[in-house]
């Protein structure tokens, strides 16, 4: 957790002395990829987003990220295990759901001038993602929730509505290493998603 | 625009935002046929291309020792003569329990068991959400928390395929090379009959593996 703290402590430092910070609240939609797209198949609606930036120069911020999305799909996909020459099916109707909530500290680039309308800007956040999987089938429901570390690459815009006040849209793709137990008993327990998101952002000065 | 506009906007927004979130698992709605699963497994070294399989008449009821059986009989026939549907479509011909005879390529039995259960589920008072302070206004307001306690009875057809070649050693038994397990919630609001007929036509069909030819 050595880096965790670090990174607070860098905020601290660069917030106390920064002339610059933004706040953003976004709507997140999210695309699963991979191991979670085998899981759900389906675009994920209900995804927010908080964060917090501080400016270091004109150019440059770090912050902290968080957010919640939630995936889920009711299925009848049948499940096939296999364990010590015995084969078999399970099938019934089955809810699946995720729940990831990232915890992340971030760094940006950003192009143009402060006054400018039409900001870009590219970067990537670092941190830990809770992931909580349920699968309910039948009577029963099996959950697994682990601490994974994971990075987010992301890229987007800054839309200068007045001087307070902003648009974002950008996009993040993020990708939690696997950690912990799958659900499923096997070894890989990774989980990654494209977002979508857009929202406002206040500034100060 | 001004600030205050801003800020007005903005709110509205976190409002829409936290009602996308009234929960972090959705109500699907489900029926009580939803809760109806099907387990089937199989022996990955069997050979399942044998042209014969013998049938008790009877579906063994389980029931706990000292217990009465009081599971209905009505739909062992049925159980039964699904079975054989599915078996006969597979290309296995039934032959009649005879230790007499010679071995039949398999052995199906089949068994029945009914559960009741019971649980208590809690809920909280509003009181639990705290917070609710900063609203102000009505302390008063709330509702009391309590419990309500739930029952179930959970029905279970299991069919299992025996393979008079395949003894477990030290036994005199043979071994399975076929289970199926459905499980299913007992309601009397619906068809069970013809949920019978097709959950256990479902047990086959997951199986494609099964085959006299």
């Amino acid at each position: 957790m050595k880096w965790l703290y670090s990174s607070i402590l860098i905020l601290i430092i660069t917030a106390s002395v920064s002339a610059q910070s933004l706040g953003s609240m976004t709507y997140n939609v999210s695309f699963p990829t991979g191991k979670l797209n085998d899981y759900i198949d389906e675009i994920s609606w209900r995804g927010i987003g908080i964060e917090g930036r501080w400016f270091s120069n004109k150019n440059i911020s770090f912050g902290l990220s968080s957010g919640w999305n939630v995936f889920d799909q009711r299925t009848n996909e049948l499940i096939n295990i296999e364990k010590d020459g015995i084969s078999g099916t399970i099938s019934g109707t089955q809810i699946r759901t995720i729940n990831a909530v990232p915890l992340l500290a971030t760094a940006h680039y950003y192009t143009g001038k402060r006054r400018d309308q039409f900001r870009f800007y590219f970067g990537a956040g670092a941190g830990m993602y809770y992931i909580k999987q349920r699968l309910e089938i039948g009577l029963v429901a099996f959950e697994s929730d682990n601490w994974h570390f994971g990075l987010a690459p992301e890229a987007g815009v800054l839309v200068s509505i007045n001087r307070d006040f902003m648009m974002i849209l950008n996009t993040k793709y993020n990708y939690a290493f696997s950690a912990g137990e799958p659900l499923d008993g096997g070894d890989d327990n990774t989980y990654a998603y494209w977002g979508i998101n857009v929202g406002f952002v206040w500034q100060s000065f | 625009m001004n600030k205050k506009k801003s800020l007005i906007i903005g709110s509205l927004l976190l409002a829409a935002l936290l009602l996308t979130f009234t929960s972090c698992y959705s109500d699907y709605g489900l029926s009580t046929a939803d809760y109806d699963t099907i387990i089937t497994l199989f022996d990955n070294n069997a050979n399942f291309k044998k042209p014969t399989y013998a049938m008790p008449d009877t579906v063994v009821h389980f029931v706990e020792e000292g217990e009465e059986d009081d599971i209905d009989r009505s739909k062992d026939a049925l159980i039964l003569q699904t079975i054989e549907n599915n078996m006969t479509k597979l290309g296995y011909e039934r032959v009649p329990v005879d230790t007499s005879a010679n071995a039949p390529g398999f052995v199906m039995l089949v068994g029945v068991t009914v559960t009741d259960n019971y649980g208590r589920v809690y809920y909280p008072g509003w009181g639990y959400w705290g917070g609710w302070g900063w609203w102000g206004g009505y302390p008063g307001w709330g509702y009391p928390g309590g419990s309500v306690i739930y029952s179930y009875t959970t029905g279970t057809i299991f069919m299992t395929m025996l393979d008079p070649e395949k003894t477990i050693s030290g036994d005199q038994k043979f071994g399975a090379v076929w289970l199926a397990r459905i499980n299913g919630v007992v309601s009397s609001s619906l068809n069970t009959s013809a949920r019978i007929t097709q959950k256990i036509n479902d047990a086959f069909n997951q199986s494609p593996y099964l085959g006299a030819n």
